[in-house]
């Protein structure tokens, strides 16, 4: 494994792509209507944002321990305790900064910019680790191609925590295996592993990859030795102060970034272990069967990421991923010079696989609650997408060994066909923009294809922000309109931001309603017939289509 | 085979996969916009339909059944988007029409020419629209689904009868939870929202449905279905149809636990053009997550 030394220029690099990126998301943001979970983390970040603006009030009063009783910490941070509190403290500071203070965003989005950020700072280290362990080349394609993964590219508009647990699981290996060559990274290490804890749950399957990384990259410290009475004793590998900082960090870090945990450590944590651990199941479609309880197919989330990821990405990232595998096992079996020869080369490619296929592995297990998604295992795809790039790597290589008159060419070769490679996935994204989880991708023809098959193309109740202009326009005065999967907190957010009529009254139910926005979600079509019944008509009176596949469908109470 | 030939051979296989699966890509998205339908197609289709259509004689099949943007277009008019259309019975239609996006109307064409007269095919830009014939309509004579207010509702137990009276907003409520009531609804049964009679079974119980004075033809047809919800319990008990006129078994329908609109016909051709009393009893062993319906009517064939 060879490292190469960072330069300015890949800093900059790293940087304009990140920040590039930032600046598209922002531009775009007000396109993406509110999903059901930024709705609750909408309210749960104000509601932990009026705690540290009290905190401060108090700071001044001179009485700050007024903050931290534990009357006064439930009531802030009592709401949505069931996810650490790191990102919603941050989509607070945002909204107190951007949309308070400085006036230059409404609220959604200055809940948003922390989200988005993440996605910046993702792209800015997968560009790093790739130029740091590889080459340039690879490091612009990999990350350019985790970019424009059109269901990344939703998500990372988004204030929750899928794109930022992502990106700090990526900076928890990259800092770990820096920390193999410097104590200053096995410090940072643990620092970042308990923000990655302190972001989402996903991070606590971090440790045990590494631990397979370490103990396959020293396996050969193992001895067995013969004591002098006898007795054999064995000397293990040193254990990386990676490791240890992480055992120190993390739980410290977890702890004191979350006061709702501070009157009762132990028991607080231990609901929020067991929250996940029985957690509910979320209604998937998939091939024409809506799954409400496990066990899910266990080729779900492995297919579902061959239809979701471009397909030219995903053939990359397919293919590479089996030369690298079958590299590994042809090492295992038949020591062999032409690739991976040494241990330390062979480990850090199990690494990348390793974290290419563990996320994607534990949603397929039948014992595992329905989390459908593919954001529940985007961890994996940047290591997905360097595999990807590495096999880029390979067929150019091969195709001018090939054929050495085009090494002179090699320049303009990549100049083509990388644009291309990302081109497919801007296709992808202009195809589907704004409505991110309805993309499918070349292989089953589109969202059309998702269609025919009843895959899930439309969850989260976000679809319904395209019909409110509708609604603004068309409604009496005081009507109820029946949101049916966009959330009260959501629509509560519409009526801030200026989105949505405030006279208008959020309907839990077709019967009390005048109008419905009916989002096409199997498993709550229920709510479309009900619909119809209770208006007495089926005209949808407007809708948002991808290839002809409903997305929503707005309906009006046959007058009488 | 040297590891060299490997590496070559995997290689050229990969280059080939990639620059094929590009060029695929490049394609689609040329080609998924240009097929798409306009708007004004919609419009074109809708008002050729709207003055065809009679909801009471005709019926549109929506054809792929996820194409939903047609509900914008043709207002009110019979559209129906069965998941499987060439398992539907649309033998009560004189005129079948397939409203057919992205060419998928071609599918179905050849199947249900075989039950009824292809007459014509006509496109509205890039959407098409195919004409069906049916020469023999059955007539329905009476419609239970439409006249479930008219029933009489008894739930059966071992040594207690107990009469249904309360009827409100389409449902005759038995008492007990908010699920125990037979009613009108249109539920998702096998992938399609369909007008059915709910009756959800009791457990040591049998549910009586009666229509008095109802006009028999040459049959007695429809479906029971379980709900696509509910077949995914997978310790669900079959449910129980029983069809009797005027108190003489005609039918013993059993449902199982498994996804689809199970059809039934009975004959009766020997009770046509009078009146009877028809009664439909439900019953199940165990009633956990039997989310059952039903649909039937009476029909003369022609």
């Amino acid at each position: 494994m060879n490292r190469n030394a960072l330069t300015k220029k890949d800093y900059l690099i790293a940087s304009t792509i990140a920040i590039l990126y930032i600046i598209i998301l922002l531009a775009t943001s007000k396109e993406i209507g509110f999903v059901r979970d930024e709705g609750y983390y909408f309210k749960a970040a104000e509601l932990y944002n009026g705690w540290f603006v009290e905190l401060w009030e108090n700071i001044k009063k001179g009485r700050p321990l007024a903050s931290f009783t534990k009357a006064n910490i439930d009531r802030y941070f009592s709401y949505n305790h069931e996810h650490p509190a790191l990102m919603k403290e941050l989509f607070g500071f945002s909204w107190q900064l951007f949309t308070n203070t400085l006036k230059l965003t409404n609220n959604s989005t200055g809940f948003r910019i922390p989200g988005m950020l993440s996605a910046g700072l993702l792209l800015f280290l997968m560009y790093l680790f790739a130029a740091e362990f590889f080459n340039r080349r690879i490091a612009i394609l990999s990350t350019l191609m985790m970019a424009v993964i059109p269901r990344f590219w939703f998500h990372s508009h988004l204030a929750c925590f899928d794109v930022p647990i992502t990106a700090m699981w990526f900076f928890t290996v990259y800092a770990f295996v820096k920390s193999l060559y410097s104590f200053k990274w096995g410090i940072l290490t643990g620092i970042i592993f308990g923000f990655a804890l302190a972001t989402k749950h996903n991070a606590y399957f971090v440790p045990p990859i590494l631990l397979i990384y370490i103990l396959y990259l020293r396996h050969n410290e193992f001895k067995f030795h013969k004591e002098p009475n006898g007795g054999m004793s064995l000397s293990i590998p040193t254990i990386p102060i990676g490791f240890l900082s992480m055992l120190i960090f993390g739980p410290i870090i977890l702890i004191a970034h979350w006061p709702y945990l501070w009157p009762d450590i132990f028991a607080r944590l231990g609901t929020y272990f067991n929250f996940h651990l029985h957690h509910e199941h979320y209604p998937v479609s998939y091939f024409n069967v809506t799954y409400d309880r496990p066990p899910l197919p266990i080729s779900y989330p492995y297919f579902k990421t061959m239809v979701t990821v471009p397909a030219v990405i995903w053939t990359l990232g397919a293919i590479g991923s089996f030369r690298a595998t079958f590299w590994l096992i042809v090492q295992w079996i038949k020591k062999t010079p032409q690739i991976y020869s040494t241990l330390e080369s062979r480990a850090f490619m199990l690494l990348i696989l390793l974290n290419a296929f563990i996320p994607i592995f534990i949603i397929s297990l039948p014992s595992v609650p329905i989390f459908g998604g593919v954001k529940h295992w985007f961890p994996a795809m940047p290591y997905f997408c360097l595999l990807g790039a590495l096999e880029f790597e390979t067929l150019l290589k091969f195709v001018m060994a090939m054929k050495p008159s085009l090494i002179r060419f090699s320049r303009q070769i990549q100049y083509v066909t990388i644009p291309l490679i990302i081109f497919t996935g801007i296709l992808g994204i202009i195809y589907i923009h704004p409505i991110g989880t309805g993309f499918y991708n070349e292989f089953i023809r589109g969202t059309r294809g998702a269609a025919d098959i009843e895959m899930q193309r439309k969850f989260w109740g976000f679809a319904g922000y395209y019909e409110l202009d509708f609604l603004n326009k068309n409604l009496p005065p005081n009507s109820s309109v029946y949101f049916h999967r966009t959330n009260y907190d959501s629509y509560r957010m519409y009526q801030r931001d200026g989105f949505l009529r405030r006279d208008i009254n959020y309907a839990g139910d077709p019967e009390n309603a005048i109008a419905a926005t009916i989002h096409f979600q199997k498993g709550y079509m229920k709510d479309l017939y009900k619909t119809w019944r209770s208006f007495e008509n089926r005209i949808a009176r407007r809708g948002v289509y991808i290839d002809e596949a409903p997305m929503v469908q707005t309906y009006i109470r046959t007058k009488k | 085979m040297t590891l060299q030939r490997v590496l070559k051979i995997s290689n050229m296989i990969s280059l080939f996969i990639f620059i094929g699966v590009l060029i695929y890509s490049f394609g689609w998205y040329i080609y998924s916009p240009l097929s798409r339908p306009d708007l004004k197609d919609y419009e074109n289709i809708a008002s050729h339909l709207k003055q065809r259509i009679d909801n009471d004689r005709d019926v549109i099949i929506l054809q792929p059944f996820w194409a939903e943007r047609a509900r914008e277009y043709i207002g009110d008019l019979n559209l129906l988007n069965p998941r499987y259309p060439l398992e539907e019975d649309f033998t009560q239609y004189e005129n079948i029409y397939v409203f057919s996006v992205f060419g998928y109307g071609e599918k179905i064409k050849d199947g249900l020419s075989k039950n009824f007269k292809f007459i014509e095919k006509k496109d509205f830009g890039k959407l098409s629209l195919y004409y069906f014939k049916n020469e023999r309509p059955q007539k329905i004579i009476y419609n239970f689904y439409k006249n479930i207010k008219d029933a009489k509702i008894r739930v059966l137990k071992s040594n207690e009868i107990k009469e249904c009276r309360d009827f409100n907003n389409d449902r005759w409520r038995c008492g007990g939870p908010e699920w125990q009531y037979i009613g009108r609804e249109i539920l998702d049964i096998d992938g399609t929202g369909r007008e059915c009679i709910w009756a959800h079974p009791l457990t040591n119980a049998i549910i009586e449905i009666n229509f008095e004075n109802v006009i028999l033809g040459d049959y007695i047809s429809g479906f029971t279905g379980l709900t696509d919800e509910a077949t995914r319990y997978v310790q669900g008990s079959p449910v129980f149809m029983s069809v009797r006129i005027d108190d003489k078994e005609v039918l013993y329908h059993t449902n199982p636990n498994k996804i689809g609109a199970h059809r039934f016909t009975i004959n009766t051709k020997d009770l046509s053009n009078s009146p009877h009393k028809v009664t439909f009893r439900i019953s199940t062993h165990l009633d956990g997550v039997r989310h059952f319906c039903f649909y039937a009517d009476t029909r003369l064939a022609q």
